[in-house]
């Protein structure tokens, strides 16, 4: 009775983590390039369960004590494309990012509206690398990307564009601010990478899919809670009512 | 809970923030020479949870607006009658001079005389001009020409009476508005170069018609409608987080 408690309890718990996780989709549903995250559960280990009779045992069979977090995971997929027309916002085929200089090292992003900033190319406030380091743009030049990401000024090549994409048993974590850390793998520079140029990749979160998983995660917890409930009551019972005539 | 609650109002802030930005352009859609803006989101930090020995998981805490984004793409010319209205085809700023005696910017070109025959915008502040000089009272005819030159027939000859100067920014996105469809310099945009129309990509002047605001109506539209039901969801997770709130709250009855 108090394992069927327990259970329900990480039921629970879960789907308030479940509901952060969609709430934070749900928040980032108009960011540029946003890709919406996922949680995965599991059971709990199974545990033998055996049975004691005259000093003799039987199993009885497996027994799970309920749900515990697998992993928050990131969909690596494509946000709609909305057509703008600036010559500095760009789009990426799938799996491949842009390196950006931050203060704790070389990060990676998708976002594609790039800006002239303090005389560096940038995205988000943090400076672009290209294949030669930051990008320094002068005053009064004409800007644009290329469709295989080179940058030029007034047609001219100034440089082109570090976009890598990853090998190895690599894991890429959300820092916020659109940014990735790389951790394990390797980071590798695309020769000439395909760029969409006068487009901007739009969240991957999909209103109606993530309204019904909030549904869904609510009535999940709703019902956790009952079976909670129901489990307490069946436990008073047998405090206050058994033995009494 | 507390995180999705909290998540999904800063969701709600971010898109509040749009909304009274596109409700901005939109009110701005027939102001001459104004520059659409446009809201750019970021999430926020996220949070790790430890999952197994040394594995993390991490979860968000939201959106935030990151920053406006000016669009300086060029406005639709219109016709204007009046030879001393003025539209720039290019990167150009008209220089102003304020009331407290600093620089402005525009690109808004209807002016006119004032008493003293100066020219002056709209709003009565003076245009910097090279060279100088009122505009004669027995002037019978104005014209400008492609290069900002302001000519005035006296007597059936011509009189240069001064050129426009455009200024140029290296970052017009970092440009300060302050209203009244001013600019003002700032850090960000760098310093303005002064140039006269016609030279170093400055643009030209085209005289007889005005630059409309580069407000569409029907991408407004749109957006305030994807801004409004983005706002309508986040407020959804918020109430669904409220009503868990109150199931677990209710686990003893």
């Amino acid at each position: 009775m108090i394992k069927g408690i327990l259970s329900a309890a990480t039921a629970m718990r879960a789907q308030v983590l479940n509901q952060e996780v969609i709430a934070n989709n749900l928040a980032n549903v108009d960011t540029v390039a946003y890709q919406k995250d996922k949680v995965v559960f599991r059971s709990f280990h199974d545990v033998l369960m055996y049975r004691f009779d005259n000093l003799s045992q039987t199993a009885i069979g497996g027994f799970s004590s309920g749900t515990i977090l697998h992993d928050i995971a990131t969909m690596d997929t494509v946000g709609g494309l909305e057509t703008t027309g600036r010559p500095l916002d760009i789009a990426l085929p799938q799996g491949t990012y842009l390196a950006v200089e931050t203060p704790a090292g070389t990060r990676y992003t998708r976002m594609g509206n790039l800006r002239y900033e303090d005389g560096f190319l940038s995205v988000g406030g943090y400076r672009i690398l290209g294949v030669a380091g930051v990008i320094a743009l002068e005053a009064g030049r004409e800007y644009s990307i290329s469709d295989d990401g080179r940058v030029l000024a007034d047609g001219e090549v100034v440089d082109r564009l570090s976009v890598v994409t990853f090998t190895g048993d690599y894991e890429l974590h959300k820092e916020g601010n659109s940014l990735f850390r790389l951790e394990g793998g390797y980071a590798n520079p695309i020769e000439s990478p395909r760029v969409l140029v006068g487009v901007l990749e739009k969240s991957t979160v999909d209103p109606v899919s993530e309204m019904v998983a909030l549904i869904t995660s609510m009535r999940v917890y709703e019902a956790a809670q009952r079976a909670l409930h129901s489990h307490d009551e069946t436990l008073e019972q047998a405090v206050n009512r058994v033995g009494r005539v | 809970m507390i995180r999705a609650l909290w998540s999904g109002a800063t969701g709600m802030t971010a898109q509040q923030f749009n909304i009274d930005n596109i409700a901005n352009n939109l009110a701005n859609v027939n102001t001459t020479g104004f520059k659409r803006q446009r809201v750019d989101f970021q999430d926020l930090y996220y949070q790790n949870i430890l999952v197994g020995r040394n594995t993390t998981a991490s979860v968000g805490s939201g959106v935030r607006a990151a920053g406006t984004y000016r669009d300086f793409q060029q406005g639709a010319l219109e016709k204007a009658d009046d030879p001393l209205f003025m539209a720039i085809q290019g990167k150009g700023f008209f220089t102003i001079i304020g009331p407290d005696g600093n620089d402005y910017y525009t690109r808004d070109g209807s002016f006119r005389l004032d008493g003293q025959g100066r020219l002056v915008t709209a709003t009565g502040h003076f245009v910097r001009l090279r060279n100088a000089r009122p505009v004669p009272r027995d002037a019978q005819e104005i014209s400008v020409d492609e290069n900002g030159v302001i000519w005035a027939k006296v007597d059936g000859e011509f009189q240069a009476i001064g050129q426009i100067v455009l200024t140029v920014f290296p970052n017009p996105q970092g440009l300060h508005a302050i209203g009244s469809n001013l600019y003002m310099e700032t850090p960000q945009s760098g310093e303005g170069d002064e140039v006269l129309p016609g030279q170093d990509g400055a643009g030209t002047v085209l005289s007889g018609y005005i630059e409309k605001s580069n407000v569409e109506i029907v991408t407004e539209m749109v957006n305030l409608i994807v801004a409004q039901r983005a706002f309508e969801l986040n407020s959804k997770s918020v109430e669904t987080a409220d009503q868990m709130w109150a199931i677990a709250n209710n686990i003893r009855r």
